[in-house]
């Protein structure tokens, strides 16, 4: 039974959202091999976002069924203010579920999506706002350069067939340093860079503020949207961890209610991956102040070359082995992860 | 830069959650006055919502900016298994403002609210769902039945006189004790509880040999996820006191609010007192103490409510 009063029913205000919510998602199932260092690069991309981003936000993290490990550092994260909101989910739903729950539980007027492992660069909102301003009609705003993979990324289908003087479509092709960083972060083969280096990506220019933007791009890993819009694409559909497919659909849907998918033309964003590009040390090296007991980070890639490891290194290369070997290491990652 | 493959891409199947989310909101700021027993309470309330609730459900707590032993608390449950989602939200959002996290993003087709006070009795969540899906355009179930505001529930009786299968009665269908039990958990006196059950009645409802009172409230229900996400955002200006506006929104839109006709949740607010179902009768007080005299209490409260706005409305 009730014994006296509640004091937080004496009109004490509650917190209001800020205008923008940045969400970020979390999967780091076991801290071994893959994963390695995906909870530095976490740190990383939490400090990058503190630093770089100079407006008020609110900071939600999604953990998608992380090791109690990397709970446990969220937490901590959380307690230190780093982190606004925290949602902790005990099993993977998957990226697109787990979209669902973000996007619904947000209620900031903008929201910022991106994966943890996404390196945020100075100047990348306003970047975006400026895009936003220049183009109307925009529902998704990436502040990377995005190479359309598929015909569904492009997008912007309504914008494309619209004949608005103030606006200008031309083709480009993408400076080879921004196409050398792509690669290099996502680990892009050879054969598929050189397809990137000769792609014509469109570029939409405002003629009357100048401003520049690349249309479509699938960039699922970072994005910013009105959460009016980014609400009517819910549910995504869900049933897979990580899926291309499941990805794609919000552009679909995007383009399919009329809502322009735009890019910036200059990367305010590195795909830090699962280790730290010896190239991007120093501008991370900036950041380790920002998130305190960081670990030193380590550019190291390659390790030392015994006999043993060259031996496993060769065996590898050997399609049949490697099928198997990855056979067996992904079922070893569904046995831990579960 | 990535160095070989996310393995994530090739794992084919992944949790799925469960068609119902229990979500319970929680916020104890500290652990003394009026929050004292405030875990224990906490902790009476998950594990009896899991108790013989009848059907699966993923549970879901929402802390709304507790303090860390709290916080601690629901972290160890999480880990032990036992709680399923757990949002942590660093600043008291207010009910609203939970109510739009919880409603939007909770993954169950079906949501049940409850507030962390609340003790559930088995079979709660079974009768809750069955009266869901038996009646037509429910809006929300508590599991538990009360004298609600009759203003809330008018398109619920206004429905069983005009749907011919549905059969409409008005009496004393809540006994007494049950009635007592619940008023006396809000800090009523009895002479306040009987006045109000002399001065009511109960409208009670049956349709496909299914029988319900009319009313619902927002410190506990099930309800359908997309009839919940009709209603928002809420106002969350406040950490309370602004979500009577639920009950009148879902009245207004003309769903069902219903209640279980015996009862399966109590309110033990802040204490355990009660719990057991031992209720102690009101003592009448023998003499006014000094304390309880308005010069010296008005004074004394303003304090208390000065003190909690110093720490907890920065």
């Amino acid at each position: 039974m009730r014994k006296g009063q509640n004091p937080a029913k004496a009109g004490v205000k509650a917190y209001t959202p800020k205008k923008l919510g940045i969400a970020s998602l979390v999967s780091i199932p076991v801290m071994e091999s893959y994963f390695e260092h995906a909870l530095e690069i976490f740190r990383i991309h939490l400090a990058s976002i503190r630093q770089y981003t100079l407006e008020p936000f609110d900071l939600f993290v999604f953990d998608n069924g992380s090791s109690v490990e990397v709970k446990n550092e969220l937490v901590k994260l959380s307690g230190q203010g780093f982190i606004n909101t925290l949602i902790l989910s005990e099993h993977n739903l998957g990226k697109t579920a787990a979209l669902n729950h973000l996007l619904g539980a947000m209620h900031n007027e903008w929201i910022c999506f991106a994966d943890s492992d996404m390196l945020f660069r100075p100047g990348w909102l306003e970047a975006s706002w400026k895009i936003n301003e220049s183009f109307p009609g925009c529902g998704m705003v990436g502040a990377q350069v995005v190479f359309p993979d598929w015909e569904e990324d492009k997008g912007n289908s309504a914008f494309r067939e619209s004949h608005d003087a103030r606006f200008e479509i031309t083709q480009e092709k993408v400076q080879s340093r921004v196409v050398k960083e792509y690669v290099r972060g996502r680990g892009v083969p050879e054969k598929r860079a050189r397809f990137y280096r000769d792609m014509l990506l469109d570029k939409v220019t405002n003629v009357e503020t100048g401003v520049e933007a690349y249309m479509g791009g699938n960039s699922h890993q970072q994005f910013l949207g009105p959460r009016e819009i980014l609400i009517q694409l819910l549910p995504l559909p869900s049933g897979l961890q990580l899926s291309r497919e499941q990805d794609t659909y919000q552009d679909v849907r995007l383009d399919e209610l009329g809502y322009l998918h735009l890019t910036t033309t200059v990367p305010y964003l590195y795909h830090m991956g699962n280790a730290v590009d010896p190239e991007i040390v120093p501008e991370v090296n900036k950041l380790r102040r920002m998130v305190p007991a960081s670990a030193p980070v380590k550019s190291k890639v390659h390790r030392k070359a015994n006999l043993g490891w060259k031996l496993l290194v060769r065996l590898y290369r050997y399609l049949p082995t490697r099928r198997i070997l990855l056979r067996l290491y992904n079922n070893l990652y569904e046995i831990i992860s579960n | 830069m990535r160095i070989g493959q996310n393995p994530a891409k090739f794992v084919q199947t992944v949790a799925k959650p469960e068609r119902i989310t229990v979500a319970v909101l929680n916020y104890i700021p500290f652990l003394s006055g009026f929050y004292t027993e405030a875990l224990d309470v906490l902790e009476n309330c998950l594990a009896s919502a899991r108790q013989d609730a009848g059907l699966p459900f993923d549970l879901l707590v929402f802390d709304n900016g507790s303090c860390v032993e709290a916080q601690d608390w629901l972290l160890d449950e999480q880990r032990a298994g036992r709680i399923q989602y757990l949002m942590l939200s660093g600043k008291n959002l207010g009910k609203g403002g939970a109510w739009n996290q919880i409603f939007a993003g909770a993954p169950g087709e079906i949501i049940v609210y409850a507030d962390s006070d609340v003790l559930f009795s088995p079979g709660w969540l079974t009768r809750s769902v069955q009266l869901l899906e038996t009646f037509p355009n429910v809006g929300m179930v508590t599991a538990r039945p009360y004298r609600t505001n009759p203003e809330y529930y008018t398109q619920t009786a206004a429905w069983a006189l005009q749907d011919p299968q549905a059969k409409l009665e008005r009496g004393e269908f809540i006994p007494w004790p049950t009635f007592l039990e619940f008023d006396l958990s809000l800090g009523q006196s009895e002479a306040e509880i009987r006045e109000h059950y002399q001065k009511t009645d109960d409208v009670r409802l049956t349709y496909q040999g299914v029988s319900a009172l009319a009313g619902a409230s927002h410190w506990q229900f099930t309800a359908y996820k997309q009839v919940l996400q009709r209603f928002l955002p809420f106002d969350m200006d406040r950490p309370m006191g602004q979500v009577k506006q639920m009950d009148q929104r879902m009245n207004e839109a003309g769903l069902l609010r219903l209640m279980v006709t015996d009862p399966l949740a109590m309110n033990m607010s802040n204490t355990l007192r009660g719990v057991t179902g031992k209720q102690k009768n009101a003592v009448p007080q023998k003499s006014r103490r000094l304390i309880d005299l308005p010069l010296v209490k008005a004074p004394l409260l303003r304090l208390y409510d000065k003190i909690f706005r110093w720490y907890y409305d920065r």
